[in-house]
């Protein structure tokens, strides 16, 4: 009872740093929820997207060229300073930036060498698609400008043509914008658990473990079996406290989503993460001697293991020899489950269940090395 | 005296375990797991691979044509084919997109194609398009008479266009590769998280430490003791951030962009501006050691956030949501001064930001000026 | 005539409602040995923090070196050397590079900087420790580099503040020798502790603190002095009845007798030849007595008698 009230104490003086990371967490997530659109929205759907359209041409083409643009997505006005086109570009407030050279309609029905020109932001694959739409429009109105010779009726046949769409239906998953906001939620809190867990519960491991705390409980009546099982049970309840209090803000936040199967398998994904999150702690309480080596610690385990297993850059874009390395973190298992669960209805169970093995697998070898040091430790 | 203070402060701060982890080892690290995690992503993006797909007839002569193309796009007289048909039934291609065999089902129905996906990825986007394209073909073709050969060849030099009438303008001569931003941000951390300034000034107030104690009654000057000590954390944190632009652009070759002088420039004045955040912190009353050592480490780690150390895109949002955030946050000056340096040919926003660092700094050391140099206290 | 070094005058000092100091005047002469005795929260380091101008005070007046001291009287600073009660000392630097830092806190010339601090080092017997850091030293050692770091400037006042707590018997009798030997090569000192004994050992002229306020002042003997015991006698003695109690009490400078548990206390005031007196008696009634011993009375005698206190917790 002693060791539970001392690791209370020791716990308050930890508030601090719980509240802090849990702020940065709710501003991700308030961040996140804002930027949905643009970020996370699927690369499949044709959202529309902001134009700025500079016509130095002032033809049929370019006006028709123009209509087309505004029926698909937002003309933008910018000022055409070159600096200002970067500053709206990488304000986001413009995507794609089009020039229309003068004489370009000219040049194109004599077929001479022009180009539209044209400023993207690198990686965007919005900006590709608007580029095949404009190809697609110049090509199919330039040939009926050719056949008919009247530039209205050649845009309203070019517009008829370009409507042709095929039906695509996606299997299996809900709309992909309703769960995204959960998953990222549940995918930065590898990064926030592990922080606060270790940099709550590390230190508290430490000063128990600390010589004279350790001679003095020692010589007391308890016995050391009861004060280990003692310590595991604080410990145990401190984690379980935290993933508490993260669980049920999700389960308010998300409840339509949380509360279903998929939800459920967030959650118990979630939590033994938080296992393998006490073993670490449990570890470092074993061999750390220093409450301000608890902080380098986890953030180095933290930020490092976010970035090398996927949390905080897509695990679409990490090289496969990154991936080979981020397979030793517990937090590799933890996203694999995670990104199966996006794929419910379509998913893989091995995936899952493999993904929940090898992670209590990680907690079982983190636990036993803290036991055996510990012993080894005491015996000196 | 003043080079004595300095001496000994900067012997003082190599000493600490915690000062030299942080400003030199932990930016070195997470730098790596950056270029590990980054340093594929040209590669796993940029390289296209040929896309499998099933293709389920009717079994009709309206398949024909379907047919033809999607032999054409598999010709692998080319280097690369764009697909790869695999002919099959509606169950198997259901099972094959399960497994994940194929990116995506094309089901014809009258001579239709309709397609069918399971995620929302680039291969997916392509095949759409590929069968839109199909679509307005047929569409086109369908338009005109058969027997006016003049229109057909018009039509089918259209639909064969493969010419891109757009041609991309550079954007900047920088470096224009998202992941820069990352490496800005920890740029930013590493002059922002500043022991050695709160240390120091923890030792020069009386009613703080016992050290300071002993130089409140010394001959030596108070003001020369606040800047030799202070001149000393800047030092640290000035080579700290110096090294970690080395290892940067030498070791791991990252291109920052723009001119390594000027890189430099910003790193010295965000180092300033890391040392009086940190002074500050450790002139502040009141408050315990290790909540200042935490304070010190939350307030970088969170500023950091802000401006896109873990998710880049953070950056984005609070600039266009929360400006006066972006404005008044240190790390955002830095990340904001450097990116200004890869993208912009002329220096307003650079100059800017570095101006918001100075002043930043200057209002800080003030304050802590002021609250260190009371010698004498009401108590200790 | 001996100038005074230190001179306070009815200093006031207050922490909200608690009043720490209490219309406390002092007077300290150059070449003392100045002891400042009293339990703990007495106000003694208070008392030195106020004159050190670390600590502001409402009321009163306090002068050292005839000159009221400000944060920037750097040449009283100059003269003044302080042994703080906690050790104030850096963890990251060695022994010598303590010493040599806080000196040159004061002293800017290099070489004689560095004769300065081998002096200290010899002078506090550090030689084997200077490259060690403070964490391997021992609570004696400590003390001991925190007085090197605070005398190393040759200071002629020096401030010493319970430089004794936790502290080793041999270290201590190095650090009170040390002390003496300060004393004898000009420095005034200003020692306080609530260890009596040192207070006795070493100090000229001693001042007995309690709740912010001067009891007594005086040397050692004017103290005790103060108070009526000048000796107690104790016998062991097996039996006794009441006739030799009074006859006992009767006995010339007697004040008190107690009996309890086979021990007997007599209390003198005054008087030279007591115990053969009262071995006298013994010897005359044919009394058998056991063990005799005859104590002098200390400063916590003092202390008790005016506070009804004890002086150590």
């Amino acid at each position: 009872m002693q060791v539970f009230k001392a690791f209370i104490k020791i716990s308050r003086q930890s508030i601090g740093i719980i509240l802090t990371y849990t702020i940065i967490f709710i501003v991700f997530l308030e961040m996140m929820s804002r930027f949905n659109s643009t970020a996370t929205a699927s690369e499949f759907t044709e959202s529309s997207i902001n134009i700025a359209v500079i016509d130095n041409d002032n033809s049929s083409l370019s006006n028709n060229l123009l209509k087309y643009i505004d029926s698909k997505h937002n003309i933008i006005d910018i000022d055409t300073d070159i600096d200002d086109i970067r500053d709206a570009m990488y304000r986001r407030s413009v995507d794609y930036v089009l020039i229309i050279p003068e004489n370009f309609y000219e040049n194109i029905i004599a077929g001479n060498n022009i180009s539209l020109e044209s400023y993207k932001l690198p990686d965007s694959v919005a900006a590709e698609f608007v580029e095949l739409q404009l190809n697609n429009f110049i090509s199919v109105y330039t040939a009926y400008i050719d056949m008919l010779d009247n530039s209205d009726l050649a845009y309203e046949k070019t517009a008829n043509v370009l409507k042709a769409e095929a039906e695509v239906s996606v299997s299996g998953s809900t709309s992909s914008d309703e769960i995204s906001i959960p998953h990222y939620f549940y995918m930065f809190l590898t990064y926030i658990l592990l922080s606060v867990i270790v940099m709550c519960i590390t230190p508290i491991l430490i000063t128990m473990n600390t010589e004279e705390i350790k001679i003095r409980t020692l010589c007391s009546s308890l016995s050391s079996v009861k004060r280990n099982i003692f310590i595991a049970i604080s410990t145990f309840s401190l984690g379980l406290i935290i993933f508490l209090l993260f669980t049920v803000f999700s389960l308010i936040r998300f409840s339509s989503d949380m509360f279903s199967t998929v939800g459920m398998l967030r959650i118990l994904n979630c939590f033994i993460y938080m296992i393998v999150c006490l073993g670490i702690s449990f570890s470092a309480g074993v061999f750390l001697k220093n409450r301000n080596t608890v902080s380098m610690l986890a953030n180095v385990i933290g930020l490092g293991s976010s970035f090398l297993t996927g949390v905080f850059v897509d695990r679409s874009l990490l090289a496969p020899s990154v991936l080979a390395v981020g397979k030793f973190l517990p937090c590799y298992w933890y996203i694999n489950v995670e990104n199966e669960l996006l794929r419910f209805g379509n998913h893989n169970t091995r995936t899952i269940i493999y993904g929940y093995g090898m992670q209590i697998l990680f907690a079982i070898v983190l636990f036993a090395l803290g036991i055996v040091f510990s012993k080894s430790k005491k015996s000196e | 005296m003043f080079f004595h203070v300095f001496k000994y402060g900067l012997k003082i701060n190599f000493r600490v375990k915690e000062i030299v982890f942080w400003a030199f080892i932990f930016p070195i690290i997470l730098g790596t797991c950056f270029y590990a995690a980054f340093s594929s992503i040209s590669t796993s993006t940029e390289s296209f691979n040929t896309i499998n797909v099933a293709i389920v007839l009717e079994n009709s002569d309206s398949d024909i044509y379907f047919k033809e193309i999607a032999d054409s796009l598999s010709d692998d007289e080319n280097d690369l084919p764009l697909l790869n048909p695999t002919y099959c039934s509606s169950i198997e291609a259901g099972q094959l997109l399960e497994k994940e065999e194929v990116t995506g089902i094309i089901t014809l129905s009258g001579g239709i194609p309709s397609l069918m996906i399971s995620g929302d990825g680039i291969n997916e986007s392509i095949l759409k398009e590929i069968l839109n394209k199909y679509l307005q073909s047929v569409s086109m073709l369908s338009d005109i008479d058969v027997n006016d050969t003049a229109s057909l060849s018009k039509v089918l030099s259209a639909i064969n266009n493969d010419i891109s009438y757009i041609k991309e303008l550079k954007l900047t001569d920088g470096n224009t590769d998202v992941f820069t931003n990352y490496y800005y941000s920890l740029i930013a951390m590493c002059c922002l998280m500043c022991f050695s300034g709160t240390m120091g000034s923890m030792s020069i107030k009386a009613n703080l430490s016992s050290v300071g104690i002993r130089k409140n009654l010394s001959t030596t000057r108070k003001s020369v003791i606040i800047l030799g000590t202070f001149m000393s954390s800047y030092i640290i944190q000035a080579i700290a951030s110096i090294i970690l632009i080395i290892y940067l652009n030498y070791v791991l070759k990252v291109n920052l962009g723009g001119s390594l002088p000027l890189i430099t420039l910003t790193a010295l004045v965000g180092s300033f501006a890391g040392v009086s955040t940190g002074t500050f912190i450790g002139a502040l009353p009141k408050l315990s050691e290790s909540l200042k050592i935490a304070l010190n480490i939350i307030v970088s780690l969170f500023s950091c956030f802000l401006s896109g150390l873990m998710i880049g895109d953070i950056k984005y949002i609070i600039q266009d949501n929360l400006p006066l955030l972006d404005l008044l946050n240190p790390a955002a000056a830095i990340s904001n001064a450097l990116y200004s340096l890869n993208i912009y040919d002329t220096y307003n926003k650079f100059i800017q930001s570095i101006s918001v660092l100075t002043i930043y700094s200057i209002v800080l050391i003030f304050t802590s000026y002021l609250m260190t140099r009371r010698e004498t206290y009401a108590s200790l | 005539m001996s100038e005074s070094i230190i001179k306070i005058e009815k200093l006031v000092k207050r922490y909200k409602e608690l009043i720490a100091l209490d219309h406390l005047s002092l007077d300290v002469t150059e070449g003392e040995i100045f002891g400042l005795l009293g339990p703990n929260g007495s106000g003694k380091t208070t008392t030195i923090n106020c004159i050190l101008s670390l600590l502001t005070f409402d009321k009163g007046s306090i002068k050292v070196f005839g000159k009221e001291m400000k944060p920037d009287s750097y040449d009283i600073k100059q003269k003044i050397g302080v042994v703080t009660q906690n050790v104030a000392v850096y963890n990251e630097l060695t022994v010598y590079e303590n010493i040599d830092y806080f000196c040159g806190l004061y002293v800017k010339d290099k070489s004689l900087r560095k004769k300065y601090v081998d002096e200290a080092i010899e002078f506090v017997d550090l030689r084997q420790f200077t490259k060690f850091y403070p964490k391997k030293l021992s609570g004696g050692l400590l003390r001991r580099l925190n007085i090197a770091c605070g005398i190393a400037h040759k200071p002629t006042l020096i401030f010493m503040d319970e430089p004794t707590v936790a502290v080793d018997p041999q270290s201590r009798n190095k650090i009170l020798e040390n002390i003496l030997e300060l004393n004898r090569n000009g420095a005034t000192i200003i020692y306080t502790s609530h260890y009596m004994e040192e207070v006795e050992q070493i100090c000229t002229q001693i001042s007995i603190m309690d709740k912010g306020k001067m009891i007594a002042t005086g040397t050692k003997n004017e103290l005790l002095k103060m108070i009526k015991n000048s000796e107690t006698i104790t016998i062991e003695i097996l039996n006794i009845n009441e006739e030799t109690l009074s006859n006992l009490k009767n006995l010339p400078h007697v004040y008190d007798v107690k009996y309890n548990n086979n021990q007997l206390k007599l209390y003198y005031s005054g008087g030279k030849h007591n115990l053969v007196r009262v071995l006298d008696y013994f010897k005359k009634e044919n009394i058998d007595i056991g063990r005799v011993y005859s104590e002098l009375p200390t400063l916590n005698d003092v202390f008790l008698e005016i506070t009804g206190k004890e002086l150590r917790d």
